[in-house]
């Protein structure tokens, strides 16, 4: 859920790179942080190993556009991919607003891709969330490499879901829509909370005022 | 002279009623005090809140006296509910009149009506007297011998284990006290033997009541404890009753199988109405006042009180049915174990496998000579097993070696990006000269290389659902992050959109195409070609290898190469020996050069280019900023083939420049 600051007037929302261990979730953090202009970002913050890892998430602000008054922001985490961390992908996924799901496309990560999207869906059961409420988008990663899956394949394998989500082909070590993959994602939630502030609120009801007496003025003299 | 006195009339008057009043008392029968029951014998006990119950003690014995059925059977309900009803009045709440008659009781009242009717059994004077204490009872001829009387069933039972029944000399003397010659308390302890082979007949002769309703009798359902049941009777060697369907008909309405609650039962009740069930008659239904469920729990645990309560307070009747037909039974299979241990086929998770299995039960046959295969190389999946599973060395197996596996076990797996085999069925599908390469003893499953089976798979297989609803994508909000994707766009030369939606043919059509021609087909039933593959005739889902594969089986071709109008090449099958490339590379800038020229002459636009060579011939066709490269096999390439060619490089051409 989107955390909104009425006295700042801020709107933050927080969207996670999630996917199986190097899969390039923390690439694509490093490529945003590199191109954004730094008046609209803060600095990444990473937690890695030595042999560069994520230990426990990378963290990226963003600062984005005002809308309806609002001063937008988006937070952009990624998650431990490897297994034994998913306590700490439970945490980071708290108050998810949107997400990106970075797949390796080479043959062999298919089974860990499938792993890890089913464990997205286990860790929002868990917030009593479902994977069709959230927006998210998916990034077909590493498709330079030779030993890939066709797009329609990993389609099939990680879109064929009720509701069908925007998928890219993504090179994340060049950037090759890294951002538009981002950018689907933010539009998604921009949209949401413009169409949620456009709703039509409800009257507030009647509140009783007390009407306090006249009070009769009595005429000073006047020396 | 008479004189008056108006207080020794009065003395006499009260006295004359009081030897009245003692004669009627001599001639009327002693009424006999009702049988206390000890509170830890009964069985039911009815609970009415804020009733005010006023009841008459109630004699069965006089009552079953009066009956005209005796012997030791119940007296028929509505005999007794006559003489009970008048005897006890209930009234709920303090202004509520008492009920008159159990016509107009509400439901449950009357059914607390119901006569408490004692079990008894019933005996000849002459049976027992000589038992009797002589000092007891009048002279024996004066006596009535076969007058019968009623004991209770429940005092008899007793000594009926050590074969001396016996009952209290009171009871008799509340039965016959006429033959007494004094009255007896009834806290007389003194027992009087009963003869034992006459009290054993009429324990014999004790029936249930007719007015019964089987409780709880279901169609019998194939369950393990049925089996279990079925095992130990042959193992004992006690009749085997609940499997005998001799008497049955040989078709057996279908048993609905569902949870045993409540609502199961009475369901399941109907269907047995039809088959054997004994069902109340009809009169005696109409004389039994309606029951309601009454929502009174006797122990206020909230549940319903079983009406199988057992009307009398004493032990339950032993249940005897002699003339009632068995319940209907359900046949069962009693097939070795191997036949219903062997392996069945699942049907995973796809509505086609689904349907698959639903005709496996009916038409076996028919579903073995559709069943669609998929081929597989058989090299690459032998080289990724684990050493245990290889028996031999990989440098026998040919390249062209294939194995053949059900495309149903591999389909459900599609999704789950690993995609295995059960040894068995790989050893199964393995041709005969390569089984001694692969160890079956291993019990891992075999793992089949995923890109292997994308290659040979039906591309009608990795269908996308058809109700899928695309997502939302929003306004187009000016965002960083929007600029840098249109810059990323520009810079890399993508369009920076999400990947389109696969159009797949329907699994049906490559059915269609594998298994057999299905009569009555249409052309107009196969899903649109796009105009590519209008261009190549063909259904398979064309990219720029499938292109060139194409065009170089059209006659004349003998190879080609798809590029860019920078000269960067796409896709091609150009041999290397020609060392065309830098002729490819230039071609598209020399086409756009004389294109330009051509404007100035009254040819028309340009649509190839051919370069007649010693040792061959070599065709361009460019449109917008897509060229062709086609190498002639022979001669000149005939208009038809160059009009084709023509179609394809400007489909191509709107491929690249609007991608989808």
């Amino acid at each position: 859920m989107s955390i909104i600051n009425y006295a700042s007037r801020e709107i933050q929302f927080k969207i996670v790179y999630y996917g199986p261990a190097l899969c390039g979730k923390t690439t694509n953090l490093g490529y945003i942080h590199e191109r954004i202009n730094p008046e609209n970002r803060g600095d990444l913050v990473s937690l890695a190993t030595a042999a560069d890892r994520t230990l426990f998430f990378d963290f990226l602000p963003l600062n984005a556009v005002v809308i309806k008054g609002f001063v937008t922001k988006f937070q952009l985490y990624t998650v431990p991919g490897q297994v034994i961390y998913n306590a700490t992908r439970q945490l980071v996924l708290r108050s998810v607003d949107g997400m990106v799901f970075v797949t390796d496309s080479q043959w062999e990560k298919m089974e860990e891709n499938v792993e890890s999207f089913r464990n997205l869906e286990d860790n929002l059961a868990k917030q009593n969330l479902s994977i069709d409420e959230i927006p998210y988008v998916l990034q077909y990663n590493k498709r330079d490499l030779e030993n890939i899956a066709p797009v329609n394949y990993l389609e099939y394998v990680l879109n064929n879901r009720k509701r069908r989500v925007q998928s890219f082909e993504v090179i994340s070590s060049t950037g090759q829509n890294v951002f538009a993959s981002l950018n689907a994602v933010s539009q998604i939630l921009l949209h949401k909370f413009s169409k949620q502030s456009d709703a039509p609120k409800t009257a507030p009801a009647p509140v009783a005022i007390p009407v306090e007496p006249p009070v009769i003025q009595k005429q000073s003299a006047t020396i | 002279m008479t004189m008056t006195a108006p207080f020794l009339s009065f003395f006499k008057k009260v006295m004359d009623q009081a030897l009245a009043g003692r004669e009627r008392s001599i001639a009327a029968p002693t009424v006999a005090a009702p049988l206390e029951k000890p509170s830890s014998e009964r069985f039911s006990k009815t609970v009415t809140p804020n009733a005010v119950r006023t009841s008459s003690p109630q004699d069965p014995f006089e009552m079953a006296a009066r009956s005209s059925a005796l012997g030791g059977q119940m007296p028929s309900a509505s005999a007794v509910a006559s003489a009970s009803s008048a005897a006890r009045t209930i009234s709920f709440g303090a202004t509520r009149p008492a009920a008159a008659c159990p016509g107009d009781l509400p439901p449950a009242v009357a059914l607390a009506l119901e006569p408490m009717v004692e079990r008894v059994v019933g005996l000849e004077l002459a049976d027992i007297l000589a038992q009797i204490p002589a000092d007891y009872i009048k002279p024996i001829e004066s006596i009535d011998r076969t007058r019968r009387i009623l004991l209770n069933a429940s005092e008899v039972e007793s000594g009926m284990a050590s074969r001396k029944p016996a009952v209290s000399l009171a009871a008799i003397y509340q039965q016959a006290p006429e033959i007494f010659l004094r009255s007896i308390v009834p806290s007389d302890q003194t027992q009087v033997q009963l003869p034992f082979e006459k009290v054993l007949e009429q324990f014999a002769s004790v029936q249930v009541r007719r007015d019964q309703e089987r409780h709880l009798i279901v169609p019998q359902v194939e369950t393990p404890f049925l089996k279990v049941t079925l095992e130990d009777n042959a193992r004992f060697g006690t009749p085997i009753q609940a499997v005998d369907t001799a008497g049955l008909p040989p078709d057996l309405p279908p048993v609905r199988i569902q949870q045993a609650t409540a609502e199961a039962y009475a369901a399941a009740e109907p269907e047995a109405d039809g088959n054997g069930y004994v069902q109340p008659p009809i009169e005696n239904r109409s004389a039994m006042p309606t029951r309601i469920a009454l929502e009174l729990s006797p122990n206020g645990t909230g549940g319903l009180a079983p009406e199988s309560v057992p009307a009398s307070s004493g032990p339950s009747v032993p249940t005897s049915f002699p003339s009632t037909p068995a319940p209907m039974r359900i046949p069962f299979k009693t097939t070795a174990p191997a036949d219903d241990l062997s392996p069945k086929h699942e049907p995973w998770l796809t509505a086609k496998s689904l349907a698959a299995s639903a005709t496996t039960r009916v038409a076996p046959e028919r579903e073995s000579k559709t069943e669609i295969k998929i081929t597989l190389a058989l090299k690459p999946i032998l080289q990724g097993l684990p050493p245990p599973q290889l028996g031999g060395d990989l440098g026998s197996v040919s390249a062209e070696a294939h194995i053949e596996l059900p495309f149903s076990l591999i389909e459900p797996q599609l999704a789950a990006g690993r995609i295995t085999v059960t040894p068995e069925v790989f050893a199964a599908g393995l041709p005969a000269e390569y089984r001694s390469l692969f160890q079956t003893g291993e019990a891992a499953d075999v793992i089949l290389p995923l890109h292997e089976v994308l290659k040979n798979l039906p591309t009608a297989s990795l269908r996308m659902r058809e109700d899928q609803e695309e997502q939302e994508r929003g306004a187009n909000f000016a965002t960083p992050f929007s600029a840098k994707a249109e810059e990323d766009a520009k810079r890399f030369n993508i369009a920076g959109t999400a990947v389109a939606k696969p159009i797949v043919t329907p699994l049906a059509a490559v059915e269609e195409a594998q298994v057999a021609v299905v009569p009555g087909t249409k052309p107009s039933d196969r899903p649109a070609r796009n105009p590519l593959q209008v261009a190549l005739e063909t259904d398979e889902k064309l990219d720029d290898k499938g292109v060139v594969a194409h065009v170089n089986k059209l006659a004349g071709v003998k190879a080609c190469a798809l590029m860019f109008g920078d000269g960067l090449s796409l896709a091609g099958s150009l041999p290397a020996d020609y060392e065309t490339d830098g002729l490819c590379a230039m071609a598209p800038s020399l086409m756009q050069r004389i294109e330009k020229h051509m404007v100035e002459t009254k040819l028309g636009a340009l649509r190839s280019m051919t370069l007649s060579c010693v040792k061959g011939a070599v065709t361009f066709l460019m449109h917008e900023n897509l060229c062709l490269v086609a190498l002639h096999a022979s001669g000149d390439l005939a208009p038809e083939v160059q009009e084709k060619l023509a179609r394809v490089v400007h489909e191509l051409s709107r491929k690249y420049t609007q991608p989808t």
